[in-house]
């Protein structure tokens, strides 16, 4: 019993975490991008000044727009909040043996929220009858059809080596265990890589600045929406980068605390915010040096982490 | 260094190894490819480095430098120098499609690796992956000079997978004699500075890329 | 001692003279040291014969070992060189006359020939495998150099796939290499001793791991195989060989080529002594015959001469290795002596056609006709090399082609042997069609010129003669050698 309470305590701590520190993220993002641009760029906190301001405002919907489309943003943030309640951030508790810890973690169920998101947005931006709404929702889900798999792809890679697909446990595995960091992990990093910047939408896979319609994937379905239910999508934005951030690092670099001791948290806290900063400046490196693929090379490029991800579990189990 | 860690250390570059290679296969302007193969040609004297302090011999040392001088500075340069004479466009032009050229080399990759498992205690005497690895090298550049029409794309074909087979040869026991490797590597400028040769005549004096002459026939 | 040392000189001869070249400028001088280089070769070549006969094997300085092997493409080189470069005296004043090559450039011309000749005379001198693969692939920078030797655009293209096909191709065979020195080194406990010399690795053969040795091979096979002119690796050589200048173009096909088989035969003594004979055997038949079944329509539809007999030594090449591939001490015996008679015969036509060609002003043989008439000389031996590259008695490759049959039967292969039948009886009625069109009839208006260089039939005929004797007979003296190069081949 008390096992789950803390599991449960942990996991609604940790998520409230995430949806917080999120749009700090992307502003950290956006004042580097600024920075290596020679800009000035907004303060990191600006991203909390724009959701404020757009759950302040009214809501104009098209006419040819069915109540789906009133409600999914709530549905969308709420798939969202449930993928961050699935990550270890900060506290994974060491599997032993017999007693471990309720599943809450299970990495497919993660990326199965996440595509349950998506899919609401694209339907959303379908009901509502535009043209931008419909091609971005056809492109992102081209660019899907791409991603998932190898996401799958790169969770296999790890959880054969460590046998079970629960985050927590992955992350909690013995130190022996991660020291081991070989070829085939080094080949799901890079696949790894390039999938966060396919599904946090930064270029050269989506362009997040613009409303442009030739350079629109994610935006491209956001279009129509406004007020309330833009803010929601925004802040599941916002949240769905976080948590990708914090997947990445609980499969390749986790350094989390193993017992709920102030100390162990701390640290856990710390390594948090480094690897997430040292994604950021990752993701604010690349958006400033490459510009955006044209969408026919796209496969291409997307089919290089397919590749890198498939031949990471080849040599894991050859 | 132990003989152990060496092992650990030639697997983690031998995966970066490969990884440079998809992305010199799936390179889509040929600066791009130059600067990964010569990327790739940085790992392979680090390798040697790495296998020269685990076996103690020098002669590793002497291959990891000349790699570093040959293959990372000179031969690059030389193909930059070519580029640069020649005013080319950057895109390439690719003969059947990049996604089919990467299921490729998925499956060779796949295939080598299953082969060199089965191959049983000889494998011992090859550190690491290496084997595995440098057969793949092989094949993938070759597959990349068999699906491009850029002379110059041929060559960094050419030149990775010869990283290939040095890789292999370096992890080989205590690496190949130092005079035969010496005299590999003379031979693979020697063999560039013809080629670059042959390109830039033909570039001069007809104006077309070389990889596009199809005249002699049947 | 001394002997030993002869086989240090003998490469550096061409060396020194080419260097020496380079100070030149006059033709005719260049064409003397060139004469009088591949003389004293031949005379040290010579020499070395005498000595590993009745001395067995000579070896240098870790690096050079001289077996019967050896001699067999030593004598090859030698005569050709010989040939070549007498016959180069009447072919460079023709082509300087006519402009296709240019007065200041015969310095290097010549030198980067004795650059080739020397390359493929370390070649088959190496004991060590990596110097073997080194010399190789100088043999194709030379080479290459020379094919686009005349900077007209098919000669390029030529060059360029010549040097890209094999250069690759090469280096499968540097792998195959690297995979047998790591067999060798398992075998010696990790120690690396002379794990790269081929007596070594010959005396501990058995001792290797028989499935690293078999991809070693097959790695060896395709690699030297494509330098070979083995299908389906064979795409490069019929451009290179019919673009390259003829002497070139004779030395390619007749010698450099079986440089490269001199690779595969290492090997395969290799694997015969790791794997058995029946893994090596069966990969080389099985490239040989398909060489042979795949240069048949090629030569059959060709209209260009110099490429037809670059088909025609794909072909051939096939041969050598369907004889490799069926074994035993005939089948072995009968490819050996094929090395010799092709090469010679190979160069003898290949000298007509750039004879030919010079004075018709083209490559198509439609075009050609009445060769007897306008050249007599060039006209018999072009109808001579046509009958022995067919397979007629009573030249010589009648006879390797002979033993070959006889060993295939002897040793059941009968359906390689039936294949090969059919492809030489369909060769045979081409080439005839082909040389009997080229050297009777009218020539066409305007009669090209008449009159033919001294120095071009004597090459000519000092080749038509050994090729003559050897279709009747096999001296004695290349009897042993050749018995004793297939016994080291085989591994007694």
């Amino acid at each position: 019993m008390e096992l789950a309470k803390i599991s449960w305590i942990s996991a609604l701590g940790q998520a409230a975490l995430l949806v917080m520190l999120g749009p700090l993220v992307t502003g950290v993002i956006q004042k580097i991008k600024a920075r290596l641009q020679c800009r000035q760029g907004a303060g990191v906190t600006q991203p909390y000044r724009d959701l404020v301001k757009l759950f302040r405002k009214g809501t104009v919907q098209a006419d040819t727009a069915s109540p789906f489309f009133r409600i999914a943003p709530a549905l969308v943030l709420g798939a969202t909040l449930a993928a961050a309640l699935l990550v270890p951030v900060i506290f994974a508790p060491v599997t032993s043996g017999a007693a471990t810890l309720l599943p809450l973690g299970d990495a497919l169920l993660l990326l199965g929220w996440l595509a349950l998101a998506r899919f609401l947005t694209a339907a959303a931006a379908l009901d509502a009858g535009g043209a931008f709404g419909g091609m971005g929702a056809s492109r992102e889900m081209t660019v899907a059809t791409l991603v998932e798999p190898a996401l799958i792809l790169v969770i296999f890679s790890v959880a054969v080596v460590a046998g079970t697909t629960d985050l927590g446990a992955i992350a909690g595995h013995p130190v022996a265990m991660r020291a081991s960091f070989g070829a085939s992990d080094l080949l799901a990093l890079f696949a790894m890589l390039i999938l966060l910047i396919a599904e946090t939408g930064r270029i050269p896979v989506d362009n997040p600045d613009t409303h442009l319609e030739l350079t629109m994937l994610h935006e491209g379905m956001l279009l129509e929406h406004s007020g309330p239910g833009l803010g929601c999508l925004v802040l599941a934005n916002h949240t769905k980068q976080i948590v990708l951030m914090a997947f990445v690092q609980s499969l390749f670099f986790p350094f989390k605390a193993a017992g709920m001791d102030p100390l162990a948290l701390a640290l856990g806290l710390l390594a948090f915010l480094l690897g997430a900063l040292a994604l950021s400046v990752f993701l604010a490196v690349v958006e400033s040096m490459y510009a955006k693929l044209r969408f026919f090379n796209l496969p291409q490029f997307l089919s290089v982490s397919l590749l890198s991800a498939f031949l990471a579990v080849a040599l894991r189990l050859l | 260094m132990s003989i152990a860690l060496a092992s650990y250390l030639i697997g983690i570059i031998g995966s970066l190894l490969l990884l440079t290679m998809i992305v010199i296969l799936e390179a889509g302007d040929l600066y791009r490819a130059i600067y990964t193969m010569a990327v790739q040609s940085f790992l392979i004297a680090l390798a040697g480095a790495v296998l020269g302090s685990a076996t103690g011999n020098i002669d590793l040392w002497v291959i990891a430098g000349l790699t570093l001088a040959v293959k990372v500075v000179a031969l690059p340069w030389l193909l930059l120098m070519v580029i640069h004479r020649m005013r080319i466009h950057r895109k390439i032009e690719v003969l059947m499609p990049v996604t089919v050229t990467l299921a490729i080399a998925a499956a060779i990759v796949m295939l080598t690796f299953y082969l060199s498992s089965s191959l049983g205690s000889v494998t011992q005497v090859i550190t690491g992956n290496a084997l595995p690895i440098g057969i793949s090298l092989m094949l993938i550049g070759i597959l990349v000079m068999m699906s491009r029409r850029t002379a110059l794309m041929q060559m960094v074909g050419l030149f990775a997978s010869e990283n290939g087979i040095f890789f292999t040869a370096m992890a080989v026991s205590q690496g190949m004699p130092l005079i035969i490797e010496i005299g590999v590597t003379l031979d693979v400028i020697l063999g560039a500075l013809v080629m670059g040769v042959i390109i830039l005549r033909v570039k001069s004096s007809i104006g077309s890329d070389i990889a596009d002459l199809d005249e002699l026939k049947g | 001692m001394f002997m030993s040392s002869l086989l240090w000189i003998l490469p550096s001869v061409p060396v020194f003279t080419g260097l020496a070249m380079l100070l030149v400028k006059d033709r005719r001088l260049l064409s003397a040291l060139d004469v009088a280089s591949t003389s004293t070769i031949a005379a040290l070549v010579w020499a070395i014969a005498l000595k590993v006969m009745h001395g067995g094997t000579l070896k240098a300085a870790n690096a050079f070992a001289a077996d019967a092997v050896t001699v067999v493409f030593l004598a090859l080189i030698a005569l050709l060189s010989v040939a070549a470069s007498i016959y180069t005296i009447g072919w460079m004043r023709r082509e300087v006359a006519s402009g296709g090559i240019a007065e200041r450039r015969l310095p290097r011309y010549f030198a980067l020939t004795q650059a080739f000749i020397a390359t493929m005379l370390i070649t088959v001198l190496a004991d060590n495998l990596g110097l073997l693969w080194i010399t190789m692939e100088a043999t194709t920078i030379t080479s290459a150099l020379l094919v686009g030797f005349r900077r007209d655009p098919n000669g390029l293209e030529a060059a360029w796939k010549y040097i890209i096909v094999t250069t690759i191709g090469i280096s499968f065979g540097l792998f195959g290499t690297v995979l047998i020195y790591a067999a060798t080194a398992h075998a010696q406990g990790g120690a690396t001793h002379g794990a790269m010399n081929f007596t070594t690795i010959a005396s501990i053969a058995s001792k290797l791991d028989p499935n690293i040795v078999r991809i070693g091979f097959i790695f060896v096979l395709i690699g030297y195989g494509t330098k070979a002119g083995l299908a389906p690796m064979h795409m490069w050589l019929p451009d290179a060989h019919s673009q390259a200048p003829t002497p070139v173009s004779a030395l390619l096909s007749g010698a450099l080529i079986k440089c490269a088989l001199f690779g595969i035969i290492r090997f395969h003594t290799i694997a015969i002594g790791a794997c058995g004979p029946g893994f090596s055997g069966f990969l080389l038949l099985l490239f040989g015959i398909t060489s042979v079944v795949v240069a048949t329509p090629f030569i059959l539809t060709q209209h260009n001469f110099k490429r037809l007999l670059g088909y025609h030594s794909v072909e051939h090449v096939g041969i050598i290795a369907l004889g490799l591939g069926i074994g035993g001490p005939l089948g072995t015996y009968a490819a050996f002596l094929h090395i010799i008679n092709h090469g010679v015969t190979k160069a003898l036509v290949f000298f007509v056609a750039g004879d030919a060609i010079g004075r018709y002003k083209t490559h198509n043989m439609d075009k050609i006709q009445g060769l007897i008439r306008v050249a007599p000389y060039a006209g018999t031996f072009l109808m001579m090399g046509a009958f022995s590259l067919a397979g007629t008695p009573p030249f010589s490759i009648f006879i390797s082609e002979l033993l070959v049959i006889k060993a295939g039967i002897a040793s059941g292969h009968f359906a390689a042997i039936a294949v090969f039948l059919v492809m030489v009886i369909a060769i045979f009625a081409g080439l005839i069609h082909h040389a009997g069109k080229m050297a009777f009839g009218e020539p066409e208006r305007p009669v090209p010129e008449k009159g033919e260089p001294v120095s071009g039939i004597l090459a000519m005929t000092v080749l038509a003669g050994v090729m003559l004797v050897l279709g009747l007979t096999v001296p004695s003296a290349l009897n042993g050698a050749l018995t004793m190069a297939a016994e080291v081949t085989l591994g007694h």
